[in-house]
Order: C-alpha cells, then structure tokens, then sequence
C-alpha cells in the first residue's frame, strides 16, 4: 500500500470536509473507492475503476429515538434492498455515524465477497479518512 | 496487498469558500454517467436532488430551444426535470437549481447530474456568487 500524505482542503480545520481516494485489486479487476468525511456523516463511493458510474445511491442512520438503524435507497432501483443500502446499514451500525453509500460495481457471487472484504479491510486500515 | 494506494483528495474539486460571508463546503466531481456536486453550508448533506436535462446537450438542437438565454430582453432557462431524491423538497431549492444551471457551467453537462445544495438564505445574490465559484470549478 502506498500512501500519499499530502492534504488538499482548506477553510476551518474543523469544519472542512475530509476526502479521500483508494483503489482495491480482486483478482484482475481495479475498483475505485471515494470517500468524503462530513461532519456527522460519510459518503462513500464504490465502483469499477474504468468506467467510474454512479448509478445507485443509499442512506443510512441510525434513530435517536431507539438506536435502530434505518435505510433507504434513494438512487437507482428501490423494488429491493440494493448493495447500497446493505452496506450503508452495515457501516452505520459498525461506526454509529450516518452514511451515504453509492455501490456502482458489477460483481458477482464470486468476487462481491472478496470485494466486501477487502473494502472492510481497506476502511480498517484507513479509519480516519471514514469516520 | 489488495489497496494498491490512496490520496487524500477524493474527487476532481473539493473545496472550503465563503459565500455571503458564510463557510461554505463545495465537492464536484464527474463521473462517466453523471456529475455529482454538492454545495452545502450545513456541514452534511442537505438533500440530493436528481437533474435531467429534457433535450440532450450538445445534439445539434439550436441554442433557441436548449436554452440558457441570458438577455435583458428575452429569457429562456434550460428545460430541466428535477426529481428530490432525498431531504426535504423545497420551491426555493429547485428554483436555486435552475437559477445555476440557467447560470453556470453546469449546463455544459453532457448527460445529468446529481446536486445537494444547501444554503441557508438563499437568495439571488447568493446564488450568482455560487455560479461565479461554479464556473471555476467546473473546468
């Protein structure tokens, strides 16, 4: 893993938003993940690396009320819980924080494993830059 | 290892500037189907409105029927359909939407795009000096 450490936002260190890039390998296929730290919140983009889509878009939260964790799909198909929603739920639950998730890769029973797991391991790795 | 790298600038621009005085958060990038901007001086996103232009951009349609035409005597915006695809669905915001796209380099986008904007006093000062800001953004 390489690492380029150079930071490219500016106004209140407090309150600027916090993006980043990375690129996941499974197998021979690159995937490019997109991340934006907001206050409260993270948006998170998913997708093949050539061409990068947008085609599906998620949220996530959780309520303040009972703690339990609501999600939609506010982009793309809605007849059933999209892997943007799966992982926007996943990821609210596991942080505790609102998350935005645009999944835009096609995979299959093979490789959306692998890629899940690699994108936890990577969101592991890189925690600062999600949450 | 499976990460092969990762920057610390996510997107073709993500920028901090004041508008009206106010901090304001503004992150722009094109993807290969769509353009996704989001404006906002609330800190998170404040809703995320779909943006579909009615006549294909760049087809050879005269710029009588396309649109934007800025002139004092005869105006005409560019036909857009707007869809609210989350956060509340509000006149003033479409209205702003409209205003940028009739205003700045965001009708140049070859298919639609996705915007968050929220602004807490939006009015027509406020959004010229977004579309200002817009115009450098969107290269």
């Amino acid at each position: 893993m390489t690492e380029e450490n150079s930071t490219d936002h500016c106004g209140d260190a407090n309150k600027a938003f916090t993006s980043s890039q990375g690129q996941l390998l499974v197998g021979d296929k690159k995937y490019t993940v997109r991340s934006l730290k907001m206050n409260g919140a993270t948006m998170m983009f998913l997708g093949s690396a050539e061409p990068e889509c947008l085609d599906e878009m998620a949220v996530a939260m959780q309520m303040p009320q009972d703690g339990q964790i609501i999600g939609t799909t506010i982009l793309g198909a809605q007849s059933s819980i999209t892997d943007s929603q799966r992982l926007a739920e996943q990821f609210t639950r596991r942080y505790g924080r609102q998350f935005f998730v645009s999944f835009n890769a096609q995979v299959d029973r093979m490789t959306a494993p692998l890629l899940e797991k690699q994108l936890n391991e990577y969101m592991r790795n890189n925690k600062d830059l999600f949450v | 290892m499976c990460i092969s790298s990762v920057k610390t600038n996510g997107f073709n621009k993500q920028l901090s500037c004041k508008i009206n005085g106010v901090e304001t958060e503004i992150v722009f990038h094109a993807f290969a189907n769509k353009w996704f901007l989001l404006i906002t001086q609330y800190g998170r996103v404040p809703n995320m409105y779909s943006v579909q232009f009615d006549l294909k951009r760049n087809d050879g349609a005269p710029l009588a029927v396309q649109g934007p035409i800025n002139h004092p005597q005869f105006h005409m915006s560019v036909p857009i359909t707007i869809t609210c695809n989350f956060g509340a669905d509000r006149d003033e915001t479409r209205s702003g939407v409209q205003f940028l796209v009739n205003r700045s380099k965001l009708n140049n986008c070859p298919h639609e795009f996705m915007i968050g904007l929220g602004i807490k006093e939006l009015n027509g000062e406020t959004l010229h000096e977004i579309a200002k800001v817009l115009d450098e953004v969107i290269a």
